[in-house]
């Protein structure tokens, strides 16, 4: 369920069909060259997304020995800057909802503390229930498992019962290292079409997150920048 | 003796008997870019030699037939019957507004003219794929309407309009 929902550099799409070498059996995933073998384009993996061309349209069965005009091929939205829109899942598999983090103990500290049953290593927290959806915080370094301080305040007071969303992507740049930093880490479900919302923060495929869409356990989805994109190469 | 050119010393195009291999770029061995190499995986469509040629009809329909997007030009985009191969057109945001969020160009599936020269494209997906790969602008429409309405203002037009309906009624 990858969908492009524009370009940082405006503009409509650009599409084009590829010869594969490797079955895509969902549509919406990324797809990748693999021009260091080379090869004809790939799933990207839950992981990687090396030399990463674009979003897949369709879906294709790979052969080796395809009949006669049965030769894979998929549809791919290549332009670069495309910003692609991955649903964020609470599994590994797609179509989880994400855990609900339900505070205990209430407002007890200023800055706020979240106390919950949390997962690690997570980096950015959305509300839900008394404090509005919109307000978000980020967080810098979380370890505990029960309990989370923010920077800043939320605006209104935490109560006992309120429910919290946390996934691990940042919008913002925070360390700048590519293995820790919430902002350029995206890691995808077993089936490459949503992201795996489950990992540890700065785990995953190299992209740049670009935008956090915090709309709850199901409609929460994560918005991101190929970096590895083969037209942004400019010298072999 | 003849050099095998002519005495005017014009050049003369003549058919080597090897093949001549030069670098692509300035250096020996600096090989192809990394674009240059998943381009050359780009798909050429149909077929348009003498041998197996296919009709832009014929190729429309076999991709149809695959479920696989389908991309026009503005010309081509009129010819093709959507609804009865059970397809649906892209969307995409584009927030300068520049486009109407379903441009798509590329190399038209059935003419093989970029779209960008032919009154831009579009990109029809069959429809058990389009919640899987494009966004639903009426979804927007939809919580637009139910975000709110203007105050309703007393309009004594409006009033002596639902009195006389109302008159005629009895």
């Amino acid at each position: 369920m990858g969908k492009c929902v524009g370009n940082y550099n405006f503009g409509g799409d650009a599409a084009r069909k590829y010869l594969i070498g490797a079955s895509f059996t969902t549509a919406g995933i990324i797809a990748c060259g693999d021009a260091d073998t080379p090869d004809a384009l790939i799933p990207a993996t839950t992981t990687t997304a090396v030399d990463s061309l674009g979003i897949t349209l369709d879906t294709a069965t790979y052969s080796a020995t395809p009949a006669l005009g049965a030769t894979g091929i998929v549809t791919v939205g290549y332009r670069p800057g495309s910003i692609l829109e991955f649903r964020a899942s609470g599994t590994t598999a797609s179509g989880g909802a994400l855990s609900i983090l339900t505070e205990t103990a209430g407002d007890v500290s200023t800055p706020d503390t979240i106390t919950a049953t949390l997962p690690t290593s997570h980096s950015m927290v959305g509300t839900d229930g008394d404090v509005p959806l919109s307000e978000s915080r980020m967080i810098l370094t979380h370890t505990s498992t029960t309990s989370l301080a923010v920077t800043v305040d939320f605006e209104q007071a935490i109560n006992i019962n309120d429910q919290f969303l946390m996934v691990p992507w940042t919008i913002y740049p925070g360390d700048g290292t590519d293995t820790s930093d919430g902002n350029t880490n995206v890691q995808f479900t077993t089936a490459l079409d949503e992201a795996d919302a489950t990992i540890a923060t700065g785990t995953g495929a190299i992209l740049a997150v670009y935008d956090l869409i915090m709309k709850g356990e199901n409609k929460t989805a994560v918005q991101v920048v190929l970096t590895d994109h083969p037209y942004f190469v400019v010298v072999a | 003796m003849s050099n095998g050119l002519p005495k005017d010393n014009t050049l003369v195009s003549r058919a080597f008997p090897f093949t001549n291999f030069v670098p692509k770029y300035g250096k020996l061995g600096q090989g192809f870019k990394k674009w240059e190499i998943i381009d050359s995986f780009a798909h050429p469509g149909r077929r348009t030699t003498a041998k197996g040629y296919q009709s832009p009809a014929t190729w429309i329909t076999e991709l149809a037939d695959t479920r696989k997007a389908i991309l026009l030009c503005s010309l081509c985009d009129r010819k093709f019957d959507a609804s009865s191969f059970k397809y649906l057109l892209r969307y995409t945001r584009d927030p300068s507004g520049i486009t109407n969020g379903s441009v798509c160009n590329g190399m038209c599936d059935a003419c093989k003219q970029p779209t960008a020269d032919l009154g831009q494209g579009k990109l029809w997906v069959a429809a058990e794929l389009w919640d899987s790969v494009s966004t639903n602008p009426q979804q927007a429409r939809i919580n637009q309407r139910m975000a709110w309405k203007p105050k309703k203002r007393f309009s004594l037009r409006e009033f002596i309009r639902r009195f006389q309906h109302g008159q005629m009624c009895r």
